[in-house]
């Protein structure tokens, strides 16, 4: 596997400092991990295994932090947004830096590739959203629409956000142009929306800080439910057979009806959520700022299992096969059995870890804030 | 003493006094912060904690642990953030003994609870006696280490410069709000503000700036924006700071809102919340008679007799606080109290605790209270009638000591103390034998003992019941024949201060019923035993009343808040206004519950316990080139370097004046010197090695090349707050050629001093307003080697300033200065700082003397200018007129030099006084004014 990526990255054209161009058009591959979460739905799984103990590959210094996203993996690529406002994209190999572009303030998301093009969201910036084209090495449109601190979502050629402000955004993803959006009601008091959206069977779906979570219809904005979740939602919802997992900050994990927005059932988890939850089989898998990794049966919201993981959990894990990997504020990034959430690996970080984790091309990509980008490998 | 190896000594010497003194013109006064006690420091290691206490705590000290990681657990969750490096905790079991930390430099005044040292990341807490207040202390400081570093992070996530940092409304208002409840004390604060029309927004916060209402209002305005804008922006308030350079920007950018436009929304609902008050409350002038209004006056006691009521109490109208009387019928309400007992002048009565300790005068007119004496609080009696402190006890085990309470029979007194443990308990003393019987023996906080005129209980107020951990204290009776503790009140709400009638059927107290503090009774006579005990409260006032007293004839007379001042009342017919109130509250003490227990390290993993050992961190490293058209260019470095205690400093300094490459390693000039603080008697040591051009103005305008190297030992000892001795010895080797004329002079010198230095002045806005100030060295210089040099010196320098009115005084200096013998140093004069008028050190000989009277007045208070796009004040500014007087001169005294003027000077910061003078010189020795007038600008403190 090693020498195909090298292969592949080889062929990239290295734009050198202060730019990003790729000499090709970018494939779509199995292995990628092209958004947050890999899926529009936030599923977070690897197409393939990732077996612990794991090894460090590489690390790289990507100059900045990240924001509250993931890496993102395109054809043996790895692009990072930094809270510098560069795009960064390295070797998924080597680690090696192909290039970068400062394109605003700060990338507080993720940015999301599909094809050539990365969609980039922006903070305190003139510009909201950038559609970078990484074969032509500039931008094909740049839009204004508030700070954006989410990671956007593309789904049925629409890119869906919310900004700082409180107004959540559908715009085509050819040209950026408005095709609805939605302010929150009544909001006096600068609610802002910092859940990232997720969809599926033609709803979108985010969370918050008004302390509700909301579904429109993707395609017609219509409204199609909203649930009083009783405190802000800072988590990024999970859609996962029809069902939204998210939690608030008050720390109680929903399991919401797709279709109608009625909870199938609530959990009380005793600290604040931010991080998205996983699914892992029947199982659903989230951690809060106390520390706790818990388990859920999807069903029932049954609480299978709980792991202290000794610091606080801020962003949603990766699945790998038959692996969680989770990463802690503590600086430790752990591999839980989540049947019963056994630790089967854990290792130093160096950094606190504030974003999630991404599970691509036999790699295990973690950043830090200590503006490193770690890779592990299984050390076979 | 050879003026250029003597000045690389005054030079570490300088060091060593400002480390040791505060509020100094010249180093040589300033009062001394004594190491009385020598602590043997331990360390204990928790998960994410140091925490560095002495033996004698160790209870108290884990109980800190266990509180410091409860904090960390709560607070990564609130900031959403760890801390990466282990945080120092520093602990002191009382507030004596943090009050000898040489974490920082200046004194701790006794209203600081606990501060965090950004630079080594260290945070000194003293324990209170109280366990919930030393929880809250950690937690507060806790919240400012979080935000620290949480701000930090974001700036370096975002690549951002770290020269922001929010407001000190914001961090000490959150660390208020996230480390403690709404209390009593934030209520009565807020109260006081928005009634009586003192309170600020976020915008005008300067005008309050590191008060304690700052702190509150900080506190009370994050509550609102939480409430109103959600509590997620408060924490956005941190994650957005990479946003904007400014924080009212990003505030803006956070919650919509500018700072004006919060303000309008929160002081109108400040307005909601408290002017309701006033339709069934008063606020306490309005309800009540009068005693003492001026300044500061609290802890009333009432003494009868020959049928003349007068009240004695806890004041300060001049700086310094005392005891005071006053007349309780007088009628004239011009008329002042009288000061009895002046304290913080002397070492027996260094310093009052007038929000802690309570006086009480006995049935026979002797009156007992507490001061600072030293290392430990003193026990002091005073006899009203010779009008004389007639005893005084000093308890070797008891570090801090409370309110105090005679026996009926007046032989014996009750107290409560904080040992060395940090626990605060009950204590008899018995006068006669010196007997001292401990009552109470746990980590529980007993305060306020009050004596029954029965004589056979004692009422007092703790922390031991159910509610005691959330800081809620109820009123105890203690048996004193069989040592049996029982309820006397059981609520929610803290009581405290009891007080017993003359005739025992009364008890009166504070309760925070309500919101803030007001004066309750028990009737005992309403309440028969095997009935439901009631109290009653009898005053409503809006701020709160503190320390009830009884009269013979059942009048109360008590300390109440009201403007930001304390002041003393009297509510006369007390019975009458018992028999109307309408709010009378059963004491439901079926519900009692058995007293808590604290918290410990038990279970929590990672504890090691280890002895200290200096551990040592970079204070100041910094380097610079500097290049002067006469001296040529310099390079050098300074680095600093001091224990986690501060107790033991060492600086390095290495700088080079080669002017060739050829002269490089011949013109290294190098120091090292180490500064110990540790023990009461602070020494420093160092070696030095300086070469280069010199400019000696002492002598002559010619210019030398110097090369010297030696070492020197200077000891600095305390006698107490307001004296020292300092004495040093130096020896050095000095080798230095006259440019122009080659001549050249070798000497090996050999110097000691000898000082003593006292100084009790009480400074002002622009310098000492009460007070004096004597400096005496003598010191002796020889060349023992080559004999070039051999002469001794004399330095004596008094200053006293004489109050006239609070903010004015007469200021008087006097200086002899005299060196006499070979190649003996001259002294300078001239200019702001000594004589006025004449042109800076342009007056110069081995003899020298000055004399100075300055008339030192307030000028204005306020000084403010409006622009379009917004304000500037000036505040207190200083008048002075001034007479100056005194000559220099070898061998022959040739002439008087003078002065006469006035000026003006301004405060800046606190930290720079600017000072205008304006006047005619003296001349023609004395008998002459200048033609015209002389102007000065420079800067620095009064004399």
């Amino acid at each position: 596997m090693g020498s195909r990526l090298l292969s592949l990255s080889a062929l990239l054209l290295i734009a050198g400092c202060g730019g990003l161009r790729m000499e090709r058009y970018l494939h779509s591959r199995s292995d990628d991990w092209p958004v947050f979460a890999r899926t529009v739905g936030h599923t977070a799984s690897a197409s393939g295994a990732l077996s612990p103990p794991l090894n460090l590959a590489w690390s790289q210094d990507i100059s900045a932090g990240m924001g509250n996203g993931s890496p993102v993996v395109v054809d043996s690529i790895v692009f990072v947004g930094t809270l510098r406002g560069e795009l960064c994209a390295l070797s998924v190999a080597t680690g090696k830096q192909i290039g970068s572009i400062a394109l605003g303030e700060a990338i507080q998301g993720s940015p999301v590739i599909d094809g050539s093009v990365a969609f980039v969201p922006l903070s305190n910036s003139p510009q909201s959203i950038t559609a970078f084209d990484l074969f032509e090495g500039k931008p094909r449109w740049k839009k204004s629409y508030g700070d954006v601190e989410v990671t956007p979502c593309l789904f049925a050629q629409k890119i869906f956000f919310g900004n700082t402000a409180g107004t959540f955004f559908s715009i085509e993803r050819a040209t950026g142009d408005v095709r609805w959006k939605f302010e929150l009601p009544d909001n006096t008091t600068l609610k802002g929306i910092r859940s990232s959206p997720a969809a599926d069977s033609g709803t979108v779906v985010f969370g918050a800080d008004d302390g509700k979570v909301y579904a429109f219809d993707a395609e017609t904005g219509a409204r199609r439910w909203t649930f009083d979740a009783g405190a802000p939602v800072v988590a990024s919802p999970l859609i996962v057979s029809g069902t939204v997992f998210v939690g608030n900050r008050l720390g109680t994990f929903f399991a919401l009806n797709l279709s109608s927005g009625r909870a199938a059932w609530q959990s009380r988890t005793g600290a604040p959520i931010y991080a998205n939850g996983v699914p892992a089989g029947d199982i659903i898998i989230v951690g809060n700022l106390a520390g706790e990794a818990i388990g859920f049966r999807k069903s029932d919201g049954m609480r299978l299992w709980h792991t202290d993981l000794g610091g606080p959990i801020n962003a949603g894990g990766a699945v790998a096969g038959s692996t969680v990997y989770i990463g802690t504020m503590k600086k430790q990034i752990f591999g839980l059995n989540p049947e019963d959430g056994a630790i089967t690996w854990k290792a130093e970080a160096g950094g606190r870890i504030r974003t999630s984790p991404a599970a691509a091309f036999g790699r295990l990509f973690v950043a830090t804030d200590e503006h490193d980008l770690l890779a592990f490998r299984e050390t076979k | 003493m050879n003026r250029s190896a003597s000045s690389y000594l005054w030079l570490v010497l300088l060091l060593l006094a400002g480390a040791l003194t505060a509020h100094a013109q010249f180093f040589y006064f300033g009062r001394n912060k004594v190491q009385y006690t020598e602590f043997d420091w331990r360390v204990l290691k928790t998960e994410h904690f140091d925490i560095y206490y002495y033996i004698e705590m160790k209870d108290l000290a884990e109980r800190g642990a266990h509180f410091a990681e409860e904090s960390y657990a709560l607070l990564q969750q609130k900031f959403n953030h760890t801390v990466n490096t282990r945080v120092p905790l520093i602990f002191y079991s009382s507030h004596l003994h943090f009050e000898q930390t040489n974490t920082t430099g200046g004194f701790i005044p006794e209203g600081i609870g606990g501060f965090f040292e950004f630079l080594k990341g260290r945070v000194v807490i003293p324990a209170d006696g109280s366990v919930s207040e030393f929880r809250h202390v950690i937690r507060h400081e806790l919240v400012h280490v979080f935000m620290t570093s949480k701000i930090t992070r974001v700036l370096a996530d975002h690549r951002k410069v770290g020269d922001r940092s929010p407001p000190l409304w914001f961090s000490e208002g959150l660390a208020e709000y996230w480390s403690t409840e709404w209390d009593a004390q934030a209520e009565m604060v807020m109260r006081d503000a928005v009634l009586n029309g003192s309170v600020v927004g976020l915008n005008d916060m300067d005008r309050i700036y590191g008060t304690f209402v700052m702190y509150k209002e900080g506190q009370d305005a994050l509550g609102f924006l939480s409430r109103t804008f959600g509590q997620e922006k408060i924490l956005l308030l941190m994650e957005n700071f990479w946003k904007e350079a400014s924080f009212s920007d990003i505030f803006k950018i956070t919650i919509g809102k500018d700072f004006k436009e919060f303000d309008e929304m929160w002081l109108y609902e400040l307005k909601k919340k408290h002017y309701p008050l006033l339709a069934a409350h008063d606020a306490p002038s309005m309800a009540t008679v009068n005693v003492a209004r001026e300044g500061f006056s609290a802890k009333p006691v009432v003494y009868e007799a020959d049928s003349q009521r007068t009240v004695y109490f806890i004041g300060n109208r001049t700086g310094y606080t005392g005891i005071y009387r006053k007349n309780l019928d007088e009628r004239n309400p011009l008329a002042t109290a009288e000061n009895v007992v002046q304290g913080e002048k002397t070492d027996e009565l260094e310093s009052f605790h007038p929000f802690q300790s309570r006086i009480d005068v006995s049935a026979d007119g002797r009156l007992a209270f507490v001061t600072k004496s030293g290392e430990h609080d003193a026990l002091h009696i005073y006899d009203l009638r010779s009008d004389e402190i007639v005893q005084t006890f000093r308890f070797k085990e008891l570090v801090s000591i409370g309110s105090t309470s005679w026996s009926p029979d007046s032989r014996k007194i009750v107290f409560s103390a904080i040992n060395a443990a940090g626990d605060n308990d009950l204590y008899i003393l018995t006068l006669a034998t010196k007997d001292l019987q401990r009552l109470t023996n746990d980590y529980y906080d007993d305060r306020d003992p009050a004596w029954s005129p029965g004589g056979d209980v004692i009422a007092f107020s703790s922390d031991r019941g159910p509610s005691g951990p959330r800081g809620v204290y109820n009123l105890f009776l203690y048996t004193i024949s069989s040592g049996r503790i029982d309820y006397l009140t059981y609520d929610s709400a803290s009581a405290g201060s009891p007080a017993w009638s003359k005739d025992s059927t009364k008890l009166a107290f504070t309760s925070e019923l309500g919101g803030v503090k007001n004066i309750w009774v028990i009737d005992f006579a309403k309440n028969p035993p095997g009935t439901m005990r009631t109290m009653t409260r009898l005053t409503r006032f809006t701020t709160p009343a503190f320390d009830p007293a009884w009269t013979r004839s059942g009048d109360l007379v008590f300390g109440t808040f009201e403007k930001l001042g304390f002041q003393i009342k009297e509510i006369k017919n007390v019975r009458g206004v018992l028999d109307t109130a309408s709010v009378v509250r059963s004491i439901d003490l079926f519900a009692k519950e058995k007293p808590w227990e604290a918290g410990t390290l038990a279970g929590a993993s990672e504890i090691k316990r280890l002895r200290y050992r200096g551990e040592y961190s970079l204070d100041i490293a910094e380097s610079a080139i500097s290049t002067d058209p006469v001296f040529g260019t310099v390079g050098g470095a300074i680095v600093a370097l001091s224990d986690l205690l501060g107790n033991d400093q060492y600086y390095f300094l290495l700088y080079n004046t080669a002017q060739t490459q050829s002269d490089l390693l011949s013109s290294f000039n190098v120091a090292i010197s180490h500064i110990s603080m540790g023990q009461r008697t602070n020494y420093a040591y160092g070696i030095y090695r300086f070469t280069g051009r010199r400019y000696d103005l002492s002598v002559s305008d010619d210019y030398f090349y110097e090369r010297v190297y030696g070492g020197y030992f200077a000891i600095s000892y305390p006698l107490s707050k307001f004296e020292r001795i300092e004495t040093s010895v130096s020896m050095s080797n000095s080798n230095r050629e006259l440019i122009g004329d080659f001549v050249e002079r070798r000497a090996l010198l050999l110097s000691n001093s000898i000082s003593f230095v006292h100084d009790n002045s009480l400074w002002g806005p622009s310098g000492p307003l009460d007070g004096n100030a004597f400096s005496l060295t003598l010191a002796y210089t020889s060349d023992i080697q080559y004999s070039n040099v051999n002469y001794y010196s004399v330095i004596a320098d008094y200053r006293n300033y004489l109050r006239l009115a609070t903010r004015s005084a007469l200021a008087s200096r006097l200086w002899l200065f005299y060196n006499d013998g070979k190649e003996s140093r001259r002294f300078v004069m001239g200019g702001s700082w000594d004589l006025r008028g004449w042109p800076l050190w342009s007056l110069r000989g081995q003899k020298l003397w000055l004399t100075s009277q300055e008339l030192r007045f307030p000028f204005i208070d306020q000084f403010a200018v409006q622009f379009p796009f917004g304000g500037i004040s000036f505040w207190s500014i200083r008048g002075a007129l001034f007479v100056d007087a005194g000559s220099a001169w070898d061998n022959q005294y040739t002439q008087t030099y003078g002065s006469i003027g006035g000026g003006l000077r301004m405060n800046l910061g606190g930290v720079l006084v600017l000072r205008y003078d304006i006047g005619k010189r003296i001349e023609n020795n004395f008998t002459a004014l200048q033609q015209g007038l002389f102007t000065q600008f420079f800067f620095g403190w009064d004399f």
